[in-house]
């Protein structure tokens, strides 16, 4: 009973519903997205900048985040004495 | 692009842990926000979103009508 | 197009005796956790406080250790019988292996929930850190040793399976999800020497009252030597999905199975020489111990970015096929409908967040501002509570309905449970963070002070407290949605394509990397070797101060010594 409260319009769910396969159920496929792919890339066309993007604020927030925790929690605190 | 029911959902999501830290960004900053602002900051987000989805569905919708 | 049950029906069964186990676990633990949320942060109060620790060695117990484990073992006969191609060699072997873990299982929780009744006798309220001084009921030790045999046995159920493999492909690169697997066995078993140690000698001994004491240093640090591997024991499964399973869902395919490979191997080397960096306010280790443990530590975090290029690569790869452009727009492309997807690239999103706080905690300066805080909870409900729990789950979506031939109840449903486990482990992780921060201790039933109040450096106490409250609620509503689910999924009538199973190859394949990757005695004995380095002279320093038993005077208040002899070490 996965019906599709998306409120797509039918045309666009044609992809999913037409295919020749035999009881399929209705609706959404889970990891059907393969599907709905437009081109391939190989390896050489595929170029990740996207990642670069995200990694690369990751490794912003990481800095900043670290620098932060160096100077509030760290330094703003009396010494810790251990032993 | 797009933006999908899913799609939509899944920023809602996301604007939860931004609008709780954007207080402390005030925070570090040295403006001490009271518990409501993270409702307010929440509300402007979801309204955000709330733009994008029907702006982002009403042009889909004109792309579907020139068809 | 048959799904796995119609190609391995045996296999099918095990594997959903085994997440069977796991789900049932996951709802109890969820319970108790949300009992324990509600209590310590009083909200309500439905028991009392002295059956606290009972509440939470169950929870951390079901959840950490058999909710994780038994996925594990089901995702893992799922993926050897699915990459080999081929069913196990031995299903009564693999219906041994099953039984005597359940029945593990059955015995150890048996011996945590009779604590609820005093009138049994019966309590093993040591927490998931079961060491020394805290001594639980003798059921509670021999239902974990069977269990732990009962993976072991698992582990060589997968590599007879890989045997059988290799002779009729004796040229062949390990397919890379049984790579994945038997890299991870093998850190398995190189790590539970530790916790075996510690069970059979000292803690089964001692909780019989066949020896009278035992040397709690020592324990704890053969628990560590196998408290820190274990996190990888949980991880490694998500990082399985995640490698093989998640660029599919995207759409894509696996960036590049050669570096996937290189990830596990380093897993496998630097698991385990890191476990004292938990003990590092421990007396009678020496600091330079402690600090060879934070740099292998620190050298972990190597295979865990290079797993967030690959992993995010490999996303990316989905969406621009999908039709997805520029730098940030391409994420509108990915699949966000299927909660499989969903709920991975969230658990993903977290365990970037649970990296800061893991870097914290893995420094030995900075690991004394948060050392026995709230923030560590807050630290692992990321890490195993999210990248690992919110993957299973999710995985559970794509792989329940190739067990079942039955197709998912409700997308809809699965979608907004994932979603809902974000946005509940935002609000109960980010206020564990803080209130870890202002000193709110971890392990306290009513962590509240007269004439003292906790202060934050944003907003009060009680409004941390709330967010907690709030979080757990959630994180529960999400899990009794996903049983829901499951269930309902039970019951659905079998049809011919149920899901979608498919699994592309990799955009590199693992046909041009270096052959010596797949050389797993290499690796286990270079493992082995970091191990020696990393272990021989804590543990006669250990032995040496306190003897074997702790049979000296004083034990277990051995501070004085400790100190002595940690002064002796130094100089």
């Amino acid at each position: 009973m996965s019906t599709d409260t998306e409120g797509e319009s039918l045309a666009r769910r044609e992809p999913d519903t037409a295919r020749p396969e035999p009881e399929r159920p209705y609706g959404y496929v889970v990891g059907s997205a393969p599907d709905g792919v437009e081109r391939e890339l190989s390896h050489d066309e595929f170029d990740p900048v996207g990642t670069l993007t995200l990694i690369f604020a990751y490794f912003v927030i990481l800095v900043v985040m670290w620098v932060f925790m160096y100077f509030v929690e760290f330094l703003g605190r009396g010494l810790t004495v251990v032993g | 692009m797009r933006l999908t029911p899913a799609g939509a959902l899944v920023l809602v999501a996301f604007s939860v842990p931004v609008a709780i830290e954007l207080r402390t960004l005030f925070g570090i900053f040295g403006v001490a926000l009271p518990l409501a602002s993270v409702v307010v900051f929440e509300a402007v987000l979801l309204a955000a979103i709330a733009v994008a989805y029907v702006a982002s569905s009403d042009s889909d919708a004109d792309a579907a009508a020139k068809h | 197009m048959a799904t796995f049950v119609d190609r391995y029906p045996e296999e099918a069964s095990v594997v959903k005796a085994c997440l069977t186990v796991a789900f049932v676990s996951l709802g109890i633990g969820a319970f108790f956790g949300l009992v324990q949320a509600l209590h310590r942060t009083g909200v309500v109060r439905l028991f009392s406080s002295v059956d606290y620790y009972t509440v939470l060695t169950a929870h951390g117990v079901l959840l950490a250790l058999v909710f994780t484990i038994f996925f594990l073992l089901g995702l893992f006969t799922w993926a050897i019988t699915r990459s080999l191609e081929r069913p196990l060699p031995n299903i009564r072997l693999t219906w041994a292996w099953v039984g005597l873990a359940q029945a593990g299982t059955v015995a150890t929780a048996a011996a945590i929930l009779a604590g609820f009744v005093p009138d049994i006798g019966v309590s093993a309220d040591v927490l998931f850190t079961f060491y020394a001084p805290m001594k639980a009921h003798p059921l509670f030790y021999a239902g974990l040793a069977m269990f732990i045999v009962g993976t072991w046995l698992a582990g060589a159920d997968w590599f007879l399976a890989y045997r059988e493999w290799r002779k009729d492909n004796p040229d062949e690169r390990i397919p890379l999800q049984t790579f994945m697997v038997l890299t991870t066995m093998l850190m398995w078993y190189l790590a539970t020497i530790g916790v075996a140690v510690e069970v059979v000698v000292f803690l089964l001994p001692w909780s019989f009252g066949i020896v009278e004491t035992v040397n709690p240093l020592l324990t704890r640090t053969l628990f560590w030597f196998f408290g820190h591997p274990v996190v990888y024991f949980w991880l490694m499964p998500a990082y399985l999905m995640w490698y093989t399973i998640l660029p599919k869902l995207a759409g894509g395919r696996l960036f590049s199975d050669p570096l996937a490979r290189v990830v596990f191997v380093l897993f496998l080397l630097l698991s385990t020489p890191v476990g004292i960096h938990h003990q590092y306010l421990d007396p009678g280790i020496a600091e330079g111990f402690k600090f060879i443990a934070m740099t292998n530590t620190m050298f972990l975090l190597l295979p865990s970015l290079l797993t967030a290029f690959t992993v995010v690569a490999s996303m990316e790869h989905g969406a621009r096929q999908r039709g997805g452009e520029g730098r940030l727009r391409w994420l509108g492309a990915l699949p966000w409908r299927d909660p499989a997807f969903t709920g991975m690239a969230l658990a993903g999103l977290m365990f970037a967040a649970g990296g800061f706080s893991g870097m914290i905690n893995a420094g030995m300066n900075i690991n004394y501002l948060i050392h026995n805080t709230l923030w560590v909870p807050g630290h692992f409900h990321l890490t195993v509570g999210t990248a690992v729990a919110l993957t299973m789950m999710a995985g559970s979506y794509w792989l329940v309905p190739q067990l079942t031939g039955r197709k998912l109840y409700s997308r809809p449903i699965g979608l907004a449970q994932v979603v809902l486990w974000f946005v509940g482990m935002v609000f109960m992780s980010n206020a564990m963070h803080r209130a870890g921060l202002a000193g709110v201790p971890r392990r306290t039933a009513e962590p509240q002070y007269n004439s003292f109040d906790f202060t934050t450096t944003m907003g009060s106490i009680e409004e941390l407290q709330l967010q907690i409250a709030v979080g757990g609620t959630l994180l529960f509503v999400s899990v009794v949605l996903f049983s829901f689910n499951m269930l309902a999924s039970a019951i659905e009538d079998p049809v011919e394509t149920p899901v979608d199973d498919r699994l592309p190859a990799p955009l590199s394949g693992a046909d041009g990397s270096p052959r010596v990757l797949d050389n797993l005695r290499l690796w286990t004995a270079i493992a082995v070797v970091l191990v020696v380095l990393a272990y021989t002279l804590p543990l006669a320093s250990i032995v040496q101060d306190a003897g074997l038993f702790g049979n000296v005077p004083g034990v277990p208040m051995l501070i004085g010594n400790f100190v002595e002899s940690l002064a002796g070490v130094i100089a």
